[in-house]
């Protein structure tokens, strides 16, 4: 009897120690699909550029919005091949972030580096190649570390006036399979 | 064999409950490794990084989800007033702040679900480009449930027990390499009318 305790308790807090780790690794992957899902329309609008609305009081979409950004996102899959993302110029803050599914931020382009014409950045998977021409054309080429990830644009618009100059500027941006050239 | 059914089931069920139980509780009680503490305003060192530690990441991906790394943007947040009172969105404060280090800065207040405040004032937040600094380059804000006099207003009618992050922007290295001692702004809590003190 007492044998069979030990056993239990052991077993009982060994399980409890790997769902533990295993419960916070998934964590963030979990919360990272969930909002690829919700700003994809469950995949429907996947490699396309969705540009949200001004953030009010009724927006549900993402936590802690800030009223005074402009948000583009674009969810990525480069399952079927690369990815062209374009932006363009801003007078004023902005930055082309990629997320990872780990919910990772790792890769920021703000206004101060980017070309004043604007930035086309081809992301892939590290084993996807790119032609001559593609990458000739790509101000850079960013490996993302998941096939699978966001691509987010803010840009400063704390009016309605330069929110209204900012969707002007954003319709031109470009979030397309390279596949589908 | 019934015995060691109950055995086996009862380890499974208590080891799944302690495991994800207490993963749940670190995640949500913000035990965050890399947390940073300045005056009532806390943040990490690593949101949004490449370094973050799984209990980080987790948590950053509860409350700031598709947030910049710090060399791009420092976001603080706080939910308690300089007595270290929580929030209570029928109070009146005033926010006493100076020149900040930054390209361009916002104070913004959310709900308790980490959504804006549903109100129907559009005053959720006040920024850099709407703020009249004094010539001394201070500034005061007023977070009230009614604006009154105040030339810079955020609405705090509906925001419960509200919290407020502040977003830096391009940082200088004033702010990202001195999280912990960078003067932010000072909130103290004025009146309380119709609330419960």
């Amino acid at each position: 009897m007492k044998k069979a305790w030990i056993v239990w308790i052991a077993s009982t807090l060994l399980l409890a120690g790997v769902l533990h780790v295993a419960f916070v690794f998934a964590y963030p992957y979990i919360l990272m699909n969930a909002a690829m899902n919700r700003l994809s329309v469950n995949g429907e609008r996947e490699n396309v550029w969705t540009h949200a609305p001004r953030m009010t009081e009724t927006a549900r979409l993402i936590v802690r919005p800030s009223p005074d950004l402009a948000y583009s996102s674009c969810v990525y899959d480069l399952t079927d091949g690369p990815v062209r993302i374009s932006v363009q110029p801003w007078g004023d803050y902005m930055s082309l972030s990629l997320f990872g599914a780990n919910t990772d931020n790792y890769f920021t382009l703000n206004d101060r580096r980017m070309p004043q014409a604007g930035a086309v950045v081809i992301l892939r998977t590290a084993d996807q190649a790119l032609t001559d021409e593609q990458r000739a054309a790509a101000f850079d080429v960013v490996d993302s570390p998941s096939a699978r990830g966001i691509a987010l644009v803010r840009r400063l618009a704390p009016s309605p006036e330069r929110f209204a100059e900012a969707e002007a500027a954003r319709v031109q941006e470009e979030c397309r399979a390279l596949s589908a050239d | 064999m019934l015995k060691k059914i109950a055995f086996v089931l009862s380890i499974l069920l208590v080891g799944a409950a302690l495991g994800v139980g207490s993963a749940l509780l670190m995640i949500r009680n913000g035990a965050m490794i890399g947390r940073v503490d300045n005056n009532h305003w806390y943040t990490s060192r690593t949101v949004g990084s490449v370094d973050a530690d799984p209990y980080t990441r987790a948590l950053v991906a509860r409350i700031g989800l598709l947030g910049l790394n710090r060399q791009e943007t420092v976001y603080f947040s706080r939910t308690e007033d300089e007595a270290g009172v929580a929030f209570d969105g029928a109070c009146t404060y005033r926010i006493d702040g100076g020149p900040l280090a930054a390209r361009w800065w916002s104070i913004t207040l959310y709900a308790p679900d980490n959504f804006l405040a549903v109100n129907g004032d559009d005053q959720p937040s006040i920024d850099a480009t709407s703020m009249q600094p004094n010539a001394d380059g201070s500034w005061t804000a007023r977070i009230a449930p009614e604006q009154g006099d105040a030339v810079n207003w955020i609405s705090s009618r509906n925001g419960g027990a509200f919290s407020l992050s502040i977003r830096l922007y391009n940082p200088e290295p004033a702010i990202s390499e001195h999280l912990e001692d960078v003067p932010l702004p000072a909130i103290t809590r004025e009146s309380c009318e119709g609330a419960g003190q």
